[in-house]
């Protein structure tokens, strides 16, 4: 099992677009790591034989035929955003 | 220039034209109001339950059997996490470990040399939507979001921006002829990234650059030729080319690294909970290959070999399947092939050739051109006033016959009726006819000239010269 250090929980903070104080980098190290020992249970178990799994139920192929239903009433979405003008969805400038 | 190896991979975007999205059913369409295509899936609404596209899966299948690619009894769906407001859910639903194709490759000819580039996988994936900026703020638009998207990644085969191009032309030829795509670069429905490293002859391969997003053949190609000539330049100062994601800005013709180390993407892809995965039998792959069409290097070769075309007029008249389709369906109904390749490439792609478009509008099906061709081929009409036809039945179910009665066109082929109006024209012109005794061959056209004009063009030229010349001999 990887070992939690304070670069796994800087780099796991940005990417998950959150600050955390000094004081929370260690608490969240500390949070983290007794979070990751529990997981560690699993590691009792022999799942050498069980064959890798997509998902938990058997369905497969659930599928759609190709046709385009009714529009969706846009105003009812729009007004779900906090901001927003006639058409569109507002959000920060943000550039790639 | 440079004593560099050029090293290139490709990632090419391509949306597939179903009618419906990916996951929900809202229409898949270009343009449109701003988020007049969207409904609480495609706009990342939390509890919904997206269902795939069955044509998105088949035409996904049917680009790999047309490269080769083999295609995977089982496949699945991931989760690829980022923050960025062109994906309303933060994360884009696509393949990661078993994706739909594996391998597979595309040969082309470079400068007259046969070239394969192998291509990795392709996968399905759902497109991003749209985003507009001005000032502080950004306005999204959600209507591209949820399109179906193959995602196509080369291995590192190419070696110059040439080759690129040329690849990208192949593949976006390939997927129109199978009818999976449009492979429009104005909107977008194209797309390529590009990996490019520089290497010493014998060494291993240098670090790599991402280009990302180039929307056109030509900004591909610039952006090639532009890192090329920026990593030479790192390289010969003795620096070290850094890893990077790279933008090009068309305007300027140059590229530009992302501006923090930071923006090094980890996308911590899991299984997507929400779909099941997609099992394909031997049967289902051999039901969607037997869909495929002749592909376009395939009928130039055939055009070239069996119809005995030029390799010029054969490539002019395979780069759009429309074009093809038309020839192809002509000839089967017994046009004269070489005849047919003419009057398409002049007057069908004059006439079907549409401002700002990629393609050719086709606008008569393959039994009106063959009447066509029939009708001038028997002298009942001559070649310009094949034109009125093809203006008449353009895009209606008219017959090129009826067209030419409904215009009065049908060339008076009447001998007798000719002769005396060839005789008329003769006895008002002495002095020429007398040129012409004298052995001055060129007054023909003058008299021939002459006739045309008193038939009103309805005369078969052929027929005009044999008379006029056979009088004029009396």
């Amino acid at each position: 099992m990887e070992k939690i250090t304070p670069e796994t929980i800087r780099h796991t903070a940005v990417l998950s677009r959150i600050t955390l104080s000094p004081e929370e980098e260690q608490g969240m190290e500390k949070h983290f790591a007794s979070l990751l020992k529990q997981m560690e249970t699993l590691d009792s178990f022999d799942a050498s034989e069980v064959p890798a799994t997509a998902h938990i139920l058997s369905a497969v192929n659930v599928l759609r035929e190709d046709v385009a239903g009714e529009p969706f009433d846009r105003e009812k979405l729009l007004s779900c955003a906090p901001e927003r003008d006639m058409n569109s969805y507002i959000v920060p400038r943000v550039v790639e | 220039m440079s004593d560099y190896n050029v090293t290139i991979g490709l990632e090419v975007h391509c949306e597939l034209k179903t009618e419906s999205k990916l996951f929900c059913s809202c229409v898949n369409k270009f343009g449109g109001e701003p988020n007049s295509h969207t409904c609480p899936i495609c706009a990342g609404h939390p509890g919904v339950l997206p269902v795939l596209n069955k044509k998105a899966v088949e035409y996904t299948v049917k680009a790999g059997c047309a490269i080769g690619s083999e295609i995977s009894k089982f496949s699945k769906w991931d989760r690829k996490n980022y923050f960025y407001p062109d994906l309303p859910k933060a994360w884009q639903t696509s393949q990661f470990d078993l994706p739909l194709c594996v391998g597979g490759e595309v040969r082309f000819d470079v400068n007259g040399e046969e070239k394969v580039v192998r291509l990795n996988r392709i996968h399905l994936e759902e497109d991003a939507g749209k985003l507009v900026h001005s000032g502080n703020s950004t306005a999204v638009d959600y209507n591209r979001c949820g399109v179906p998207l193959i995602e196509c990644v080369t291995e590192p085969d190419i070696h110059s921006a040439d080759e690129a191009v040329v690849f990208l032309e192949e593949l976006a030829s390939i997927f129109r002829y199978c009818g999976i795509s449009d492979c429009k670069m104005q909107e977008g429905s194209i797309r390529a990234d590009v990996n490019l490293s520089l290497s010493k002859p014998g060494q291993p391969l240098g670090t790599r650059t991402e280009t990302k997003n180039l929307n056109s053949f030509r900004s591909v190609r610039r952006a090639i030729e532009a890192e090329i000539v920026r990593q030479t330049e790192v390289l010969e100062s003795g620096g070290n080319v850094v890893q990077e994601t790279r933008h090009f800005d068309d305007a300027s013709g140059t590229g530009y690294g992302m501006r923090s180390k930071e923006d090094a993407q980890d996308y911590r892809y899991f299984p997507e909970p929400d779909l099941m995965p997609v099992v394909m039998t031997d049967e289902d792959i051999e039901k969607i290959a037997s869909t495929l069409p002749e592909l376009k290097r395939a009928r130039r070769s055939r055009y070239i070999s069996e119809l005995g075309l030029s390799d010029y007029d054969a490539s002019i008249l395979t780069a759009d399947p429309a074009v093809a389709d038309l020839f192809d369906g002509a000839v089967s109904l017994g046009a004269n092939a070489k005849k047919a390749a003419n009057y398409v490439m002049s007057e069908i792609m004059r006439k079907g050739k549409t401002e700002g478009e990629d393609g050719i509008t086709v606008g008569i099906s393959s039994a009106q051109l063959a009447d066509i061709l029939m009708l001038v081929e028997k002298g009942e009409i001559n070649l310009v006033a094949s034109k009125d036809v093809l203006d008449k039945i353009w895009q209606n179910d008219m017959t090129a016959g009826e067209a030419v009665d409904k215009l009065g066109l049908r060339q008076n082929n009447d001998a007798g009726e000719i002769e005396k109006l060839v005789r008329d024209i003769i006895a008002a012109n002495p002095g020429p006819a007398d040129d012409f005794k004298k052995g001055n061959e060129k007054v023909m056209s003058f008299f021939v000239g002459q006739l045309m004009k008193a038939t009103k063009g309805k005369t078969n030229p052929k027929i005009a010269g044999e008379l006029v010349r056979k009088i004029l001999s009396e």
